[in-house]
Parts: structure tokens; C-alpha cells; sequence
């Protein structure tokens, strides 16, 4: 009774500072947010006159409407990026915890050297330029395999993966060796069902990864059906910089474009549909995921 | 000879596993290894037409910017410094989000504010960096406005060094305390729910539970996640400064890291890649040997804990 | 063809009107191609083959071809496949020499080296400020502004503006600093100095005294006490009335005045010189060119499409400012008029490499002493033999990377009033760059300027 009386005033506790302290953060990161959404309605001249507000102090679409001035490239950019969203993270997953199975494995000899080999590659880079020919020499050019492969292995997330199957108790694979299944079958059947936590946060990962990155297109796809979301976006911005930088230069009037309110809608673009994404997600992080598949 | 027997008993019994790997190799050896020779324009004068490899060797001429500045010293223990303030406060700030979302009830308000919290994650520097001046700047920011509404005097936080490095460090606690929590909160579901029953039954309560449970099961997380960020001790955030500085040389004793002062000094010159790879070497060499002892010391108190 | 910018809507169509130019009369057809800045970059560094990319000054075009960046344009080729170009007068082409060799086509329009201030004539009015003639006629108006208008900041300048303040001493001093953009140097030549000796800026006492006027400005409240941070761009504030003042070349200003005069035309927006004593300077025509690549595999071609687009009225036209009717309209005086929403608005498409003054118009509705101020820059402008040089930093690039850096740590706060004590701060900045060896520098900077009047 006493003990039970004990447990309830320490949850409340931990309750109350809980929410006090989750709530705190949540709003210092809610409300820069809210000011990016607001800031995106809102009239460019007047962002500057009033500053960053919660409410817009003049409602403008006009940022919207240069992102959707031609709403078809839009549709074709969001395709090819959700694609590539897809197939990336699908892809990279697999090949993320098949090299992750392997290097956690205790009775594979080499395990510390492979890993060293791929950790080095993150201390030490030959640069943007011999990269650059690699990939050029590999035919990426205009090639969708340009916004690909660039992601499909990351080092950390190898590593991060490992560490999670390692909480994996080893003696399971040993009992399926024995009914005889052999090392990708235990990964596959075994280890992948077990890890929907760990899975979903790699994936997680993979996927804002493949989502945020423009610099591959910008590098090797000029053909305007080929880009993805973000690097169409930030063309937008850069040749409204770009036409400003020439007023100023030529005199020439352009009409004036609202630069400081875009930004924000770009933020708001690009993060809407992960936000809406995210809840789905978050159902995978359960408690006793992992260990209720294994004794099912 | 025993060596190459050993391989090859290693190969044939585990077989699978070698196989498993290929993709992984082959994809670091094309992609990573393939590249890495061009490291060698850090001892070169690069000319186009003859390309990184025919350029002729200048010795150690490219590091000569960067080492006779007299800010090398400066600059390295600036980066250092603010490195380990990142990985330190962000790997407490992200278990501790971690380990609160994962023992609260309330699923809806959990997945709110966990959406929320990986929102600044998007925001891009440069508007964080907008919204720092619109924020502090002495005039008409919105927090002096505030100050003097309430009738107290303006402060001048531009004006102000010493408290840079708490602003600094505070954004980006802000912008990564979403995203990085959620290795550690997939690492709590992991542990077996069994521990906390049985915690439970022996009456401890949750701050024990916490203590004697979960944190020394994150032990293998939290340390690798630390190992990993190690690597990268001596490079900037280059946009997250200079966003949120700008050229502001006042506080550049406080603020100036490696990343944004090679971006000062080679801003007005040509385009070169010897200085900047000369710069990146440096910062690969020094990050490679702080993480190889690092690693070496964690492998003799614990193997489990290394990275390699 | 590889061209900077991110392109226009229309471009597509433009090129496909060229081509059909370029077939008929070269039996040719151009690929131009758009890219960003780091593509361009990459571009060159990779050793890619390509015929024609364009070059400039302020895209580092000396050093890059002092690195073999462009194929060179030998007299030969330069005679044979272009001959109006080979026929072009000295100067024109002179920005496109590196070393004694051509590499590139530099544009044939020139742009002075003439600032102005854009400023409020309602505020002026208001405050009694009769006229601007001068820096310190800007200063009274900057503090009438100061002192009656709490909401705004006079002159709201911003983290990269330090040179336009540099600048501003510069074109008053009869200053230059060769070789290098705007004027971020240590390093100046008075301009009616015979023998173009190289000084230290902040040996003259000129010097001191206007850092401590900017002092005194900054003090005074003029601009911002966190103006180095400052991301919002003066013309921005302008435009929103949070900022009293604006220093911008002649069609900057123009650009500024013609969108504030249709949204606040009750403020009366003024235009004075701000260079008003001595010489004025004209930039290099490299501003803007076109070189040919390393690796061009048909410079003869790209050499005759040159020659086409530079003084070919038609090919001019059709690329600068698209199609008649569609792109753009000549009113009855002969100047210009865009569409409002063009889908091939004026120098977006990155044709600058090949702009001729013959065939650029004056476009409508300009401020009314836009001809008068145009027509003084070309009554004070004296040649500078200077105008095309460029400093080789191969030998000393250790030296100039430090300075830079030093420039932008110590001098540009300086000259944006940024130090509590100007002397103590010169002297600090003259000690720094000193110690990365600057004596070296301007030796070096001084032979070279020699051997470079030699051979011209």
C-alpha cells in the first residue's frame, strides 16, 4: 500500500516536470515556426516595417504565388522527389543494416578493421573536385542515379545501426544457426522484424536527407522534368536574387519580389508534408517493440 | 603465411558475410577512396589545364596562409571549444528529451510536441539568422522594445562578446534537439521491458529506474553518438556562425571558428583549391588523431564501447 | 556555351531563335547551358570541354586564366574568325589580355565609377537641408534625420557594406586602389600622381581624419550600433522608411527611384553626386566577357558566334532583350519598355559577356538628372592606365589571403566607425598588416604595375 501510495507521488512528479519542461522547449521551437509561417503570408515591405509577427500585419500571397507560377514544374518536382525520397530510403536501409548486421556480428573477425575502413572515409575527403569526375566518368550526368547514390551509404548511420543491434541479445541468432538458417536469412527474417525502432529512425534519417539535399542536382542535372523539390526552389530564389542584383546594377526596374517573405515560404513547403508525415512515424517508437516481436 | 591462412578460414566460414558487405566496400571504395587522392592539391599550385594530379608540388606552401596568421592558435581552440559544447549539451539536452517522451503518458500531446520539436530542424540558417537580429538588435528589436516597454534600459547584446558563446551554443541546442533525440529514444525502446517490470515488483521508483535502468543502457548510444561527433572536432558550422554573425569582428574573439575565417581570407581571392584543401587536411589530421586515441582509450576499458 | 545565371523563363525560346540565326549564317548550332556559380567553379576545375564560358573581373577571370582556365585567343584565330573584334580600338580589348595574351572577348559597354546619394527631399524640406554638395552636406541631412526622426535610421547600412563607406572616401580622395575589386586594400594610388606610386591608405592623414568623421556618424546615431550584423539591405529599409538615405551607382539609384517615386511619390526622392571632387574612374570592360574554354574543340566557330552576338544588331537584340513586341517595345523616343511580368526580363538570361553600348537603350521613365549625372561622369573622367591591371598573387597568395582577412576584421569596422579609438586603431590594423607582410606585398604590387606600363 505504502509502496504503491510512494510510486504515484514520484510519477507525479516526474509528471509535472515533464510536461513543464517538454512544453518549454516545444514552444521555443513552435514559435519561430509560427513567425515563418506568418512571415511567408505577409506583405514583403511590411515584414521589414513591422518585423516578424504572429499574425500577419498585411496578408500577401505574392510569395506563394512565385513558387506556383507554373504549378506543373511544381507537380513534376514533388514526383521526382518523392520517388527519390522512396527508393533512397528503401534502398539505403537495406543496405545501411545488411553492412551494419555484418560489422556487429562478434565472431566476425574483421569487424573493427571494416569498420575503420568506412569511419575513415568521414575523417578524410579528396574534395568536391575528383568527386566530381568520379561521378561524371560514371555517366551522372542528367542521370537520376546523380541524386541517388549520394546518399545511399552513410557512415554514422552504419554505425548508429550497429550500436542498436548490438542491444540485439546474440543469443537468438545462435539458436536459428543451429536450426540451420544461414547469416542473411537471420538478418532478414530475424534481425529486420526486430528492429522497427531502429529501422524507422535510419529511415527517418535516409529520408530528410534525400529530402533537403538540392546540391547533387545542381551539379549534374540540367534538364528542368529531372529536378527535385528543393533544388527547384532554390533556383526560384537564386534568380530572384540574381534579377535584384542586376536592378541594382543596370537600373533596369524589375518588378520587386518579395525575397525575405519567399525564404519563409520555402521553409514552410518543404516542412509541411514532413510534419504531416512524422505522427506515422512516431508510432514505431514504442516501448517493447523490439522484444515483442522476438517472443512472437 | 598463417595470416593468409587465417583470411582464408575466416573467408570460407563466414562466406555470407563477406558477401553482405561488397555493396558497402565497393560503394566507399568508388565513391570515398577513388576521390581521396585529390588530397594531394593541399601540396600543389592547382592550374586547370593540367588538373589536380599535373599541377606542380609547392611543398607546404597552401598552409602557410592559415598557420602564419597568428590566429591559428585562436581559431583551433575557438573550434574545439565550441565542439565540445555542441556534443556535451547536446547529448544532455537530446537524452533528456529522450528519456521524458519515452515515460510520459499521453500519446497525443507527446506527438505534438515531438513534432515540434524537430520543426527548427528545417529552418535554414539564414533565416534563424534574420530572426536573430530582428530579435536583438539594438534599436528597434523586439526584445529591447520589450525592455523598454516595461521600462528598463536597452541592453546592447551585439556589443556584447561574452555572451556569444551562450547564444551560439543555445541555437543550436534549439535546432537539433528534435532531430537528435530520436536515436536516443529509439535506443530506449529497445531496452527490454522486462527490467522495468521487474524494477517495478522491487518497488524503485522512476528516478531509480532511470538511473539504474535506462541511463546505463543508453551507455553504448551516448558514447558512440559522442565517438562519432569527435571526428569532426575541428570543423566549423560554417553556415550557423556566419549567419548569426555576420561580419561582426567585434565578437570575433568569441565567435571566429577555422570554417568561417578561411571563408574571410579567400572570399576576394581567385579561385583556388590548393589553401582550402591545405585547411581541410589540417582539420582531417587533428580530428583523426584526437578520435584514433580516443577510440585506442575506450577499446582498453571496454571493447564493446569502441567505434573500430 | 556555359552561362552563370539561373536562367529566364523564355530562354529556351530565345536560343531557339538564335540557332536559327546561327545556322544560316555559320551553319552552327550553340547549346547554351545555365549554371550557379559553384557549378562554374566546378566546371573549370574539372577540365570539362566546352567552347565558350562566360569570364569577369569579379568571377576572378586574371587568375583563372594566369591558371589555364581559358583557351588562349591568338592574334590568328582572333583576325581570321573575328575580325570586327580584331578591329575593335585598343582599350576595349585590353581588359582581356592576362600576361600579354588574350583570353577572353571583354563587353562593349563601359560603367563609371560614379556614386550618388539617394535621399528624401520631403525630410529635407522639413529640416532645412538647402542642398547636398558634399560628404559633410550628406552628414547635416544624416543628422537632421538623426535627431527629428526616432523611428529611423538615417543611413541603415548593413554587415557587407564597409566598402561602399570606403568607397565613398575613395572617389572624394582621388584615391584608387589598382587591381583589386572596390577598394578593401591597404594599398592606394592617388590618382594624379604621375609616377602611380603605391601608398599606404593609412599613412594619410586623410585617412584618419574621415574614419574619425564615421566615428563621429556611427556616434551620432546614423546608423545602427549593430550595423555589422545588419542583414537587411539599405535599399530594402528605404523602401519602408526605416532608412533616410541610400549611396548607389547611377542606375542603382535609378532602379531605386523609379520603384519609390510610384510608391511614395509624396517623399520626393532626390539624387546628388556623391564623388564631387576630383577625377572619376571608369570600371575595366572586363566586367563581363566571354572566354573560350581549355579545351574548346571548335574556337573558330565560337570565335564567329562571337563577332555575331557582339556587333550584329539583330543577335544583340534578340539576346539581350528578346523579341520585339513580346520581350519589350521601343517607345517614340527611342527608349525601352518591358512588360511587367516579362518572361525574359532584361540581363537575367546571363548574356553580360556581350553587351555593346551601340545597341543598349535607355530605358523609360529614368530620374530627371539621370542625363545630367551621366554627362558629368563622362565630363570628369580622366583614362587610368591602371584600369586594366591585375595583380598575379601566385608568389605572395599567402600574403593577400591574410590581408583580407585582416581588411575585413580591422579596417571595414574602422571605416563603419566601429573602434573606440581611430588612433590606437590604425595603429593596431598598420602593426597587424605589417606583420603578414605587407611591405612585400606592395613591392611586389609595384613591380609588377612597372613591367605592366612597360609592355602597354
Amino acid at each position: 500500500m505504502a509502496k504503491n501510495k510512494i510510486r504515484r507521488i514520484d510519477m507525479l512528479i516526474f509528471t509535472i516536470i515533464g510536461y513543464i519542461v517538454l512544453g518549454c522547449i516545444s514552444i521555443l521551437c513552435l514559435i519561430p515556426f509560427l513567425l515563418t509561417v506568418s512571415g511567408s503570408f505577409t506583405d514583403d515591405s511590411s515584414l521589414f516595417e513591422y518585423g516578424y509577427r504572429l499574425i500577419p500585419q498585411e496578408f500577401s500571397l505574392e510569395a506563394y504565388k512565385l513558387i506556383f507560377q507554373a504549378p506543373e514544374v511544381i507537380a513534376k518536382a514533388y514526383g521526382v522527389t518523392i520517388v527519390l525520397v522512396f527508393t533512397g530510403t528503401l534502398l539505403g536501409l537495406f543496405f545501411i543494416s545488411m553492412t551494419s548486421y555484418v560489422l556487429h556480428r562478434k565472431d566476425f573477425k574483421y569487424r573493427n578493421k571494416f569498420s575503420f575502413f568506412f569511419f575513415f572515409t568521414t575523417l578524410f575527403s579528396g574534395g568536391l573536385v575528383p568527386w566530381y569526375l568520379v561521378m561524371i566518368g560514371l555517366g551522372m550526368k542528367n542521370n537520376y542515379l546523380a541524386l541517388l547514390l549520394p546518399h545511399l551509404f552513410s557512415v554514422f548511420h552504419i554505425i548508429i545501426m550497429r550500436t542498436f543491434f548490438t542491444s540485439i541479445p546474440e543469443s537468438i541468432g545462435e539458436s536459428a544457426k543451429l536450426d540451420g538458417a544461414g547469416d542473411f536469412t537471420i538478418f532478414a527474417r530475424l534481425y529486420l522484424p526486430m528492429s522497427i525502432p531502429a529501422l524507422s529512425t535510419i529511415g527517418l534519417f535516409i529520408a530528410l536527407t534525400y529530402w533537403n539535399d538540392w546540391y547533387p542536382a545542381m551539379l549534374f542535372i540540367t534538364n528542368p522534368d529531372m529536378m527535385p523539390l528543393q533544388y527547384h526552389l532554390y533556383k526560384v530564389f537564386n534568380s530572384m536574387q540574381a534579377a535584384q542584383i542586376v536592378a541594382q546594377k543596370t537600373g533596369i526596374p524589375v518588378a520587386q519580389m518579395p525575397a525575405e517573405t519567399f525564404k519563409m515560404a520555402m521553409t514552410v513547403i518543404v516542412t509541411g508534408p514532413v510534419i504531416l508525415v512524422y505522427p506515422f512515424i512516431q508510432k514505431y517508437f514504442v516501448k517493447g517493440m523490439t522484444v515483442g516481436a522476438v517472443k512472437g | 603465411m598463417h595470416r593468409t591462412n587465417s583470411l582464408l578460414t575466416e573467408l570460407k566460414k563466414n562466406k555470407m558475410l563477406f558477401l553482405m558487405l561488397i555493396p558497402a566496400v565497393l560503394y566507399f571504395i568508388i565513391f570515398s577512396y577513388l576521390p581521396m587522392g585529390g588530397i594531394i592539391v593541399a601540396f600543389k599550385y592547382f592550374e586547370f589545364d593540367k588538373g589536380i594530379f599535373g599541377s606542380p608540388w609547392v611543398g607546404f606552401k597552401n598552409f602557410a596562409f592559415f598557420f602564419q596568421s597568428g590566429q591559428a592558435w585562436l581559431l583551433t581552440k575557438n573550434t574545439i571549444l565550441y565542439n565540445l559544447a555542441f556534443i556535451a549539451a547536446g547529448m544532455a539536452v537530446q537524452v533528456g528529451v529522450a528519456i521524458l517522451f519515452s515515460e510520459l503518458k499521453g500519446r497525443h500531446i507527446k506527438k505534438m510536441m515531438q513534432s515540434s520539436l524537430l520543426l527548427p530542424y528545417f529552418i535554414s540558417w539564414v533565416v534563424v539568422g534574420s530572426f536573430v537580429f530582428g530579435i536583438f538588435n539594438y534599436e528597434f528589436g523586439s526584445l529591447n522594445t520589450l525592455l523598454k516597454g516595461w521600462g528598463m534600459s536597452p541592453v546592447d547584446v551585439y556589443g556584447n562578446p561574452s555572451i556569444w558563446f551562450f547564444i551560439i551554443v543555445g541555437f543550436y541546442l534549439w535546432k537539433l534537439v528534435g532531430y537528435g533525440s530520436i536515436v536516443y529514444l529509439a535506443a530506449i525502446m529497445g531496452i527490454n521491458p522486462e527490467l522495468y517490470e521487474s524494477a517495478d515488483l522491487d518497488g524503485a521508483n522512476i528516478f531509480q529506474k532511470i538511473r539504474h535502468i535506462t541511463l546505463p543502457l543508453l551507455k553504448t548510444t551516448i558514447i558512440i553518438m559522442i565517438l562519432l561527433q569527435v571526428g569532426g572536432i575541428l570543423r566549423g558550422n560554417f553556415d550557423m556562425f556566419y549567419q548569426l554573425v555576420g561580419n561582426n569582428s567585434l565578437l570575433f574573439n568569441q565567435t571566429d571558428v577555422i570554417d568561417t575565417f578561411v571563408f574571410r581570407a579567400l572570399n576576394q581571392q581567385g579561385l583556388d583549391l590548393g589553401m582550402p584543401a591545405a585547411v581541410g587536411l589540417y582539420q582531417s589530421a587533428v580530428g583523426f588523431i584526437i578520435i584514433v586515441s580516443l577510440n585506442a582509450l575506450i577499446k582498453k576499458i571496454n571493447p564493446d564501447y569502441a567505434l573500430f | 556555351m556555359y552561362l552563370p545565371s539561373d536562367g529566364a523563363p523564355d530562354a529556351k525560346r530565345i536560343h531557339e531563335e538564335l540557332n536559327k540565326l546561327t545556322l544560316k549564317d555559320i551553319n552552327a548550332t550553340v547549346n547554351i547551358t545555365f549554371l550557379s556559380n559553384d557549378a562554374y567553379n566546378l566546371m573549370l576545375s574539372s577540365g570539362e570541354k566546352f567552347d565558350l564560358i562566360f569570364a569577369a573581373n569579379y568571377m576572378n577571370y586574371a587568375d583563372n586564366a594566369r591558371r589555364g582556365a581559358f583557351k588562349e585567343i591568338t592574334p590568328e584565330l582572333l583576325n581570321t574568325y573575328a575580325p570586327l573584334s580584331a578591329k575593335e580600338s585598343k582599350d576595349k580589348l585590353a581588359g582581356g589580355y592576362v600576361n600579354g595574351k588574350m583570353y577572353a572577348l571583354p563587353t562593349l559597354s563601359a560603367s563609371f565609377n560614379y556614386s550618388t546619394y539617394v535621399v528624401r527631399g520631403d525630410l529635407m524640406k522639413k529640416y532645412n537641408v538647402p542642398d547636398i554638395k558634399s560628404i559633410d552636406d550628406f552628414g547635416v541631412y544624416l543628422d537632421a534625420v538623426a535627431k527629428n526622426e526616432k523611428n529611423m535610421i538615417p543611413f541603415n547600412i548593413g554587415k557587407n557594406d564597409a566598402w561602399m563607406l570606403c568607397s565613398l572616401y575613395f572617389g572624394n580622395y582621388n584615391l584608387m586602389a589598382p587591381g583589386l575589386p572596390n577598394c578593401t586594400s591597404p594599398i592606394a594610388i592617388q590618382k594624379d600622381d604621375p609616377a602611380l606610386k603605391l601608398q599606404y591608405t593609412f599613412d594619410f592623414p586623410e585617412t584618419e581624419q574621415f574614419l574619425k568623421k564615421m566615428k563621429q556618424w556611427k556616434d551620432n546615431g546614423y546608423w545602427s550600433k549593430n550595423a555589422l550584423s545588419n542583414t537587411v539591405g539599405l535599399n530594402d529599409s528605404f523602401k519602408n522608411g526605416k532608412n533616410a538615405a541610400v549611396l548607389a551607382s547611377i542606375p542603382g539609384a535609378n532602379n531605386v527611384y523609379n520603384e519609390v517615386s510610384k510608391s511614395h511619390p509624396e517623399w520626393d526622392v532626390r539624387i546628388y553626386p556623391a564623388f564631387t571632387q576630383g577625377s572619376i574612374d571608369r570600371y575595366s570592360y572586363m566586367a563581363g566577357g566571354m572566354a573560350l574554354g581549355a579545351k574548346s574543340e571548335h574556337p573558330e566557330r565560337a570565335l564567329m558566334l562571337l563577332d555575331l552576338l557582339r556587333y550584329n544588331e539583330a543577335y544583340n537584340m534578340l539576346t539581350q532583350y528578346g523579341i520585339e513586341g513580346t520581350h519589350y517595345t521601343l517607345n517614340d523616343k527611342g527608349d525601352i519598355v518591358f512588360p511587367a511580368d516579362s518572361k525574359y526580363p532584361p540581363n537575367a538570361a546571363g548574356t553580360w559577356g556581350w553587351t555593346n553600348e551601340t545597341y543598349t537603350k535607355v530605358f523609360d521613365g529614368s530620374f530627371p538628372n539621370y542625363a545630367a549625372l551621366t554627362e558629368d561622369a563622362k565630363k570628369r573622367y580622366q583614362p587610368n592606365p591602371l584600369v586594366d591591371f591585375t595583380i598575379d598573387a601566385k608568389e605572395i597568395s599567402d600574403i593577400t589571403t591574410n590581408l583580407s582577412n585582416l581588411f575585413a576584421q580591422y579596417a571595414a569596422p574602422m571605416y563603419m566607425g566601429f573602434i573606440d579609438d581611430v588612433d590606437t586603431g590604425i595603429q593596431e590594423y598598420k602593426d597587424k598588416i605589417k606583420q603578414a607582410g605587407v611591405d612585400k606585398y606592395m613591392e611586389t604590387a609595384q613591380a609588377q604595375i612597372k613591367a605592366y606600363l612597360n609592355t602597354k
